[in-house]
């Protein structure tokens, strides 16, 4: 098969994958509206983290939502806009509290988006009035320095549990940390594998691999989270399978 | 006609992801130089973004220093010391010697510091995994973890055959396909918001 | 006068009032006055006296009845076999008014609207109901397939008031004897609830009334239905065989079968007659006739009473005209048709005593024996049961309450902030990892202790020192600092021995970072291994520092593309690109090596994906942290490998010192590294045995407890 001078094959598959992937999000989302949408596994994080806004908003204390050190210019970017999702939900269920949630971040422009995210989701409910633009606040530029600067939130604001959903390196352990030692729950998801090992021995509830990609669907964001999700165990398949075939023919001598 | 102000912020996102994500996979000249505007609009952004976020930080840390807030005093100093590097990394550079004293003598300290306390709290958070969750891959994970750990140190007067072998087994294999497995399917997990973010779907700009 | 009580409502009102002002119900029942003049009887009690209805207020068949009643003397002590209802209709009222009316049954000349000249007074209560809704022995009779109830449901009237009421109602020529058994004839269809009242929509006692209504006296005779009529017409005829009847109201069937003997056709069926008209020719008749029904023979004038076909039975005898004969065809009215009686003599032997129920003595039933009281126990102004208005509650509720209590009187409270000890036992235990772990690293550097022998080299890290170790002097190297100053313990000591020994092999450096502290990184580490090493580095003759690129990989896909268009100027505020050695360097691809020490995997990867395919043959050597190796080792390991080189955390910078012989801060490092780590394992594996050990055994002393519980 000839192909143009401006479409390598590489280029070709990638956009190709690229379209079935759109496509199988819009069609899953679209038999999602004409179905109940399938039971999805339970996720013990997504459950604690129900109850723990319940009882923050009942106690009087704050939710503290941490968004990571992950710029929107490179990889981490998905974690990042991840997080904005999962702080929009926490927002729209903790806007009754007394003390609404707080978001911290270790990059401007996220914490610029987390200050739209929490003003954008009082406005919807009709509680303009609670939007504080320093509820979206950077607390460091750097990784540790973030990790340092999330640190007072934790101990100072009555914070009675974090959720930390976006791009966080080893400094995570930290944070982690100072959650537990103010009694508050931790509920952790990091893009980054040496952060995820730390999470798992130091957070309550991490989220492992890319359950932190499921937090809409879970969150309830809307059906097009659910029709992601659904289209991404479909390729995951198909990768699974692409990885057996490639191993195969490699093992028989044909690649 | 009056656009509505999310409408016309969705198309502009949407247009423009659309031509950066086209200019990767098709090699036309129109695309790449507009996929290149647009990287240095980025770039330049980024940049700005960091000014922005130095005006945050100052902002919050100074309403919490006039409140009752328990922790006001080192608002203080935050804010003193931020105005001082500012002010000599402007004046003479950000490697003149002012400066690098500061990045020599306070904030590598003070980062290396936290370092190893967060060693500490790795150690304390690992010996008491089994306390918090008690279950097969918990014992797996610190099984790994001890035979990584001494796998890389050399013990003074002991030498155990095979281990260092081990330990690089480990990590080239098992340890090496996992995360090829995660990191797979956290590029999934990106490439779904991504296209959630350039279907319109998922607008945290504003919409 | 005294207010009366509203049987409905229980409200008071004037005594003068006919129906209760609140509800609407009637005070007064269709009785004597001197229903209004009685008492009412104590809790429990049947009532006594007896109620005079309102004249104008009451039907005149009933006002009739009422009259002929009070006339009429108490009923004979019946016969144990005979039902009450059917002695009392035996029973000769005093004073009855005319000669004309003997021919005809009182109760039914008092259907026809004479005002009773007496009538026996029913209670007198004002709160008289009719029914309690409940049924009455006579109506089971009647109807079969209503279960009869036993004597014991009928609590409000006794039975001798029940006869009394039932002889004030019917007629003194009433001539049923025998109350002991209802002749089939008389009895209500077996299949239907309610007899013929399931075809009519009246009950059974309504339907009686309506049927006594349509009887007519003697002296009218000819304003009998031509059904009556023929009853009455057989009547004189004498009686018949006796022969299986389907159940129908016996009141109906009286009368029927009383117009039928007295040899007159059966009258259609009309409005309900004015007074005067008595439907039944004679009263001795109608009572030798009934008589003869104890020995189970069916009076001729009965017997010859023959069914309608149910087909043509008219919903309402009201409407319907009958037939006129009763004779023993298919002419019979629907309503009669369905008070055929069942035949079965079993039914009849299946008839229960009513001789001990009481006698109503109020309401349009008053006289019968069986029925169901008029004024229920509410309505006859019982006195209430007295409930105690203390709150019963238990024990526990009262615990609850306590505790309620309690919570609500807290609540008020301010309660003292509870300070957290200072000295805690996870903080102990903290501080002792931290006095083990900082001993073990400190030991060595303090006394030079134990001394570990230094790692070996990997193929990666030996590739990495034989890439620098081809450069020529004054070749253009990209080095970027791309590691956070928290992490300078490990990463400085991994990459010291490399720029150590790129400044022996004096290659040009080109400083670069995406990272904001990378420039100051990378100052620092220059200097220190200028220092240790004694070289003289010094910018911009042996290296240049282009700064920071924002943007993170974004800004490396651009710098790739175009590195002197995103870093026109150093640091310094010259054009690095200028003079020798840069001034050759266009693309990245035109740097003799490019090298990256970082300590994010993310980094790692940016850099191969991003600029890697920049450099096309130009290889690209790391310097990583032990914690990316996983990530960056595929890298190495492809085909053709994406990195040439690699330099694994403290491990690989002191291999590759080792490698050029030259001590750097890798080797010092090194056996306080070696201890530490091993103080670590140490503290891991003894916490986490005895943290699993307690943990199972708090979980089996748990399992125990509830076992034991």
């Amino acid at each position: 098969m000839n192909l143009p001078s401006f479409l390598s094959p590489a280029g070709l598959l990638g956009l190709a994958f690229i379209i079935v992937f759109l496509g199988l999000m819009i069609f899953f989302a679209a038999s999602g509206r004409k179905q109940p949408s399938r039971a999805l596994r339970t996720i013990s994080a997504f459950a604690r983290l129900g109850r723990a806004v319940g009882l923050a908003v009942e106690a009087g204390r704050r939710l503290h939502v941490s968004l990571g050190s992950g710029s929107l210019n490179g990889l981490e970017s998905g974690s990042a806009l991840v997080g904005l999702t999962v702080l929009q939900r926490i927002a729209r269920a903790a806007s009754i509290s007394d003390r609404p949630p707080v978001a911290t971040s270790g990059d401007t422009p996220v914490a610029l988006l987390s200050q739209e995210t929490l003003h954008n989701t009082y406005s919807a409910i009709g509680a303009s009035g609670q939007y504080d633009p320093l509820a979206g606040q950077v607390s460091g530029l750097t990784p540790f320095s973030y990790a340092a600067g999330t640190l007072p939130v934790i101990y100072d604001q009555q914070v009675s549990a974090n959720v930390l959903a976006g791009h966080f390196g080893s400094e995570v352990g930290l944070i982690a940390d100072a959650g537990e030692r103010s009694g508050s729950l931790v509920l952790a998801g990091s893009d980054n594998l040496p952060a995820q090992a730390v999470l798992y021995a130091a957070a309550e509830e991490p989220l492992i691999g890319e359950e932190l990609y499921a937090s809409g669907a879970y969150l309830h964001a809307g059906p097009m989270h659910i029709a992601s999700l659904r289209a991404q165990d479909v390729l995951r398949w198909v990768l699974v399978g692409v990885i057996l075939a490639g191993a195969a023919l490699k093992l028989l001598g044909f690649l | 006609m009056k656009i509505p102000v999310r409408l016309l912020l969705a198309v502009i996102v949407m247009a423009i992801g659309l031509v950066v994500l086209l200019g990767f996979f098709i090699d036309l000249p129109v695309l790449n130089d507009l996929r290149t505007v647009f990287l240095r609009w980025a770039v330049i952004l980024a940049a700005v973004a960091i000014l922005v976020g130095l005006f945050n930080l100052a902002a919050v840390h100074w309403r919490k220093m006039g409140s009752r807030q328990p922790g006001r005093f080192y608002s203080a100093v935050l804010l003193i010391s931020m105005f001082v590097t500012l002010v000599i990394g402007l004046a003479f550079g950000p490697t003149s010697t002012w400066s690098l004293w500061i990045f020599n003598h306070i904030q590598v300290p003070v980062e290396t510091s936290l370092m190893a306390v967060l060693a500490v709290v790795l150690a304390y958070a690992s010996a008491r995994l089994l306390n918090r969750r008690i279950n097969l891959f918990s014992i797996v994970f610190l099984a790994t973890a001890l035979l990584i750990l001494i796998g890389t140190a050399t013990i003074p007067g002991l030498e155990v055959p095979g281990l260092t072998e081990l330990r690089a087994w480990i990590t080239q294999v098992p340890a090496a396909g996992g995360a090829r497995g995660i990191l797979l399917g956290v590029a999934l997990g990106t490439i779904a918001t991504g296209l959630r973010v350039l279907i319109g779907s998922d607008r945290p700009y504003g919409g | 006068m005294a207010d009366v009580r509203c049987p409905m409502c229980g409200k008071l009102n004037p005594a003068e009032l006919e129906v209760c002002q609140f509800c609407q119900a009637r005070l007064k029942p269709f009785q004597a006055s001197s229903l209004t003049e009685a008492e009412p009887p104590a809790s429990g009690q049947p009532s006594t006296s007896k109620a005079e209805p309102a004249e104008d207020v009451l039907p005149d068949w009933l006002q009739s009845l009422r009259q002929r009643q009070e006339s009429l003397p108490e009923a004979a002590e019946p016969q144990e076999d005979v039902p009450d209802w059917l002695s009392n209709l035996r029973a000769p009222a005093e004073g009855t008014p005319s000669a004309a009316e003997d021919a005809v049954p009182d109760w039914l000349s008092g259907l026809s609207g004479d005002t009773p000249s007496q009538a026996e007074a029913a209670p007198a209560e004002p709160e008289q109901v009719f029914f309690s809704g409940e049924e009455s022995d006579w109506l089971s009779k009647i109807s079969p397939s209503q279960p009869a109830e036993p004597p014991e449901t009928l609590a409000q009237v006794t039975p001798g008031e029940a006869e009394s009421n039932l002889a004030e109602t019917l007629p003194e020529e009433s001539p049923i004897q025998n109350e002991e058994e209802t002749p089939e004839w008389l009895k209500g269809p077996a299949e239907e609830p309610g007899g013929a009242a399931g075809q009519t929509g009246l009950t059974d006692w309504e339907q009686e009334g309506q049927l006594g209504d349509l009887g007519a006296s003697s002296e009218t005779q000819d304003e009998l239905p031509d059904w009556m009529a023929g009853i009455l017409a057989r009547q004189a005829t004498g009686p018949e065989p006796a022969r299986t009847r389907p159940e129908i109201p016996l009141a109906a069937l009286g009368a029927a079968a009383l117009a039928q003997s007295a040899g007159e056709p059966p009258a259609p069926v009309q409005e309900p007659q004015p007074k005067g008209v008595e439907p039944f020719s004679s009263k001795e008749g109608l009572l030798a006739e009934l008589g003869a029904l104890d020995t189970g023979e069916l009076p001729a004038w009965l017997a010859g009473i023959t069914p309608l076909v149910a087909e043509k039975q008219e919903p309402t005898p009201q409407a319907a005209p009958v037939e006129s004969g009763l004779a023993p065809s298919d002419e019979l009215p629907s309503w009669l048709e369905a008070m055929r009686p069942v035949e079965s003599a079993a039914i009849l032997a299946a008839m229960p005593d009513l001789s001990h129920e009481t006698i109503e003595s109020a309401g349009p039933l008053s006289g019968l024996r069986g029925v169901l009281p008029a004024e229920p126990g509410v309505a006859q102004g019982q006195k209430p049961h007295v409930h105690s208005i203390k709150l019963q509650i238990s024990e526990t509720n009262q615990a609850n309450a306590l505790l309620i209590e309690q919570m609500i009187k807290t609540e008020g409270q301010a309660r003292p902030i509870v300070r957290r000890s200072v000295i805690t036992t996870q903080r102990i235990l903290r501080i002792g990892i931290a006095v083990v772990l900082f001993l073990a690293v400190l030991w060595p550097l303090v006394t030079g202790g134990p001394q570990a022998s230094l790692p070996g080299f990997t193929p990666e890290t030996y590739a990495a020192n034989q890439l620098i170790e081809g450069l020529r002097a004054g070749a253009p190297v990209l080095l970027a600092f791309d590691y956070q100053p928290g992490l300078s313990g490990e990463m400085d000591a991994a990459a010291a021995g490399v720029i150590d020994h790129l400044m022996v092999k004096g290659a040009y450096l080109a400083v670069i970072s995406t990272a904001s502290t990378g420039s100051a990184q990378a100052e620092r580490l220059l200097a220190m291994v200028n220092q240790a090493g004694q070289h003289n580095f010094t910018s911009p003759d042996q290296y240049t520092d282009l700064g920071f690129i924002p943007g993170g990989p974004t800004g490396l896909l651009s710098f790739a593309l175009s590195p002197r268009q995103v870093m026109p100027l150093a640091l310094d505020g010259k054009s690095p690109w200028q003079g020798s050695p840069l001034q050759d360097v266009t693309a990245v691809k035109d740097f003799a090596l490019t090298i990256v020490i970082t300590d994010n995997p993310d980094d790692a990867r940016a850099w191969v994906e991003q600029v890697g395919p920049a450099l096309e043959n130009q290889p690209l050597t790391m310097v990583i942290s032990a914690q990316a190796e996983p990530m960056v080792r595929p890298y190495v390991e492809s085909n053709p490998p994406q990195i040439s080189g690699l330099v694994i955390g403290l491990s690989g910078g002191a291999s590759f010192e080792d490698l050029n012989g030259r001590k750097g801060l890798g080797q010092t490092y090194w056996n306080a590294f070696s201890l530490g780590l091993v103080a670590a394992v140490l503290l891991i594996l003894v916490g986490g045995l005895f943290t699993a050990g307690s943990t199972v055994w708090a979980r089996t002393k748990e399992t125990e407890g509830e076992k034991k519980a």
